[in-house]
């Protein structure tokens, strides 16, 4: 079997400014020194493979490079050593409502989602009636401006967006925490849909009981790197020791 | 992968247009509201000062139409990667996506603008002819040369939001820099060298011309207009390339 993601020694640092900078004779001064970037690590040697029907948490620690790892599974940034391998459709749900427009009607928006997250023009056109089942948004609600909508009815439509392309890896990040309980528990019904079908997931989640209940393997970022990978059981041990021992 | 590309930008590209006098009571007669008054302010000022011109109403209007379309432009394009950043951190999209389907849109409000503005015009002296088929290709040409800067600009303005600020205090200086409202010839003979270092220059008055003289812009120059846009694009696009692996980042 062919593995869905392949990470080979991938590893990606950002450039941050230098410090903190207040006052204008200070950035003049850094300005003149060359000083003005940084290099900042975030993740080193991440080496991994993910196969089909896997379902993988990630947890760490607040700044351990978790939401760095998806993005790089999304191909949203490129890594800068080493290499990675995707295979099949992909569905990021980084953050709920991101990329709606609010002057756009909810019909509009799944449109130019779609060519966003990168959905062949034929899955395009089955989108809407997809949406419409799975968000349990009326028509009539589709056709308003987005801007309208609360937090959760944004969250309902992004999530019926990335759930209609049937994928096969889900890649969410910590997203679901918004929406009411009733929405909430749609989305693990889901996922555990999404699973059933054979469907991979990748989460980030602090949950320890939402990560047991859906996932059967398990990374454990620290600074930058992989301290763990196996069985959720064991990593969420190796996690609780990691927050115990040093200080943040 | 190219065809996905080309449907993300005419998406954005028609969202961009779309929401432009959206929640607007006048829509786009605002964009009529800008060119005129300008040539209001303009036409009390400066009427008498340039008897060379002999239409001095249709002479400033139609260069405050093409040269509307810059800053409009330039503003958007500086704008679009901060303005995007959501979308750049949560979906697989490749930035430069972004400034062209700012460009298109932009273009695009431009011609459909134009088309408005050709009824208006002959109240002002107007006569159309062929030349003024000059423009789309014209026009399409400075929107590749102010492309290539909005993306030297906009990538910029990413690391330092300065940038944003500083255009827009530099632009009315830019503007009276070229000739949009008075004649080029009215230029001293020992400054002519740094009004023909403008590039600007190079794009308002032969597309003037060609819109109100009925004169078909010269072979060298469409060739300074094509290599202009073509040299500052290819810049851009070089700058844009090295830097974009930083944007997430900083946005």
């Amino acid at each position: 079997m062919e593995p869905l993601i392949a990470f080979d020694e991938v590893g990606f640092s950002y450039l941050v400014p230098y410090g903190q900078v207040t006052s204008f004779k200070e950035a003049v001064h850094q300005l003149f020194s060359g000083r003005v970037f940084q290099r900042k690590e975030v993740l080193r040697n991440i080496h991994f493979t993910l196969y089909p029907g896997e379902c993988l948490a990630v947890v760490g620690r607040n700044g351990s490079g978790k939401t760095t790892l998806l993005r790089l599974v999304c191909g949203i940034t490129e890594p800068e050593t080493g290499r990675i391998v995707r295979r099949g459709t992909l569905a990021p749900v980084l953050s709920l409502g991101a990329g709606l427009e609010p002057e756009l009607t909810g019909l509009e928006n799944i449109h130019l989602l779609s060519a966003l997250a990168g959905f062949s023009q034929e899955e395009e056109k089955q989108l809407p009636a997809r949406v419409m089942a799975f968000s349990e948004l009326s028509p009539e609600v589709l056709r308003m401006q987005v801007k309208r909508y609360s937090t959760g009815m944004m969250a309902r439509l992004s999530f019926a967006l990335a759930m209609a392309r049937k994928p096969d890896l889900l890649v969410v990040d910590e997203a679901l925490a918004v929406g009411d309980a009733a929405f909430q528990d749609k989305c693990y019904q889901a996922i555990e849909e999404h699973i059933r079908r054979g469907g991979s997931l990748m989460l980030v989640s602090h949950a320890a009981a939402e990560v047991k209940r859906l996932c059967n393997r398990m990374l454990v970022l620290e600074k930058g790197q992989i301290q763990f990978d196996g069985s959720p059981d064991e990593g969420l041990r190796c996690y609780q020791n990691i927050l115990s021992e040093a200080p943040f | 992968m190219i065809r996905l590309q080309a449907r993300q930008v005419w998406r954005l590209a028609r969202k961009y247009l779309f929401i432009r006098y959206k929640n607007t009571a006048f829509g786009i007669l605002w964009s009529f509201v800008n060119p005129l008054l300008l040539l209001l302010v303009f036409s009390i000022i400066f009427s008498q000062a340039f008897p060379s011109v002999e239409n001095y109403k249709l002479f400033a209007l139609s260069g405050i139409v093409i040269w509307n379309f810059f800053p409009g432009a330039m503003g958007t394009l500086i704008q679009i990667l901060p303005d995007n950043a959501p979308v750049l951190r949560s979906y697989p999209v490749a930035p430069l996506v972004l400034p062209l389907a700012a460009i298109l849109s932009s273009l695009l409000h431009f011609f459909i603008l134009f088309l408005a503005f050709a009824f208006l015009l002959p109240a002002f002296g107007w006569k159309p002819s062929w030349t003024l088929l000059g423009i789309v290709p014209g026009m399409t040409l400075f929107a590749l040369f102010t492309l290539g800067w909005g993306l030297v600009l906009g990538t910029l303005n990413v690391f330092f939001r300065d940038v944003a600020l500083l255009w827009n205090t530099l632009l009315p200086a830019i503007f009276y820099f070229t000739p949009v409202v008075f004649p080029a010839d009215l230029v001293p003979q020992g400054l002519q060298p740094f009004l023909w270092a403008n590039p600007l220059a190079w794009y308002v008055l032969p597309l003037r011309r060609c819109l109100v003289e009925n004169e078909w812009p010269t072979f060298a120059e469409w060739g300074v207009m094509a290599i202009l846009a073509m040299t500052f694009l290819f810049a851009g696009l070089l700058f844009f390339r090295k830097l974009k692996k930083y944007f997430i980042a900083f946005l």
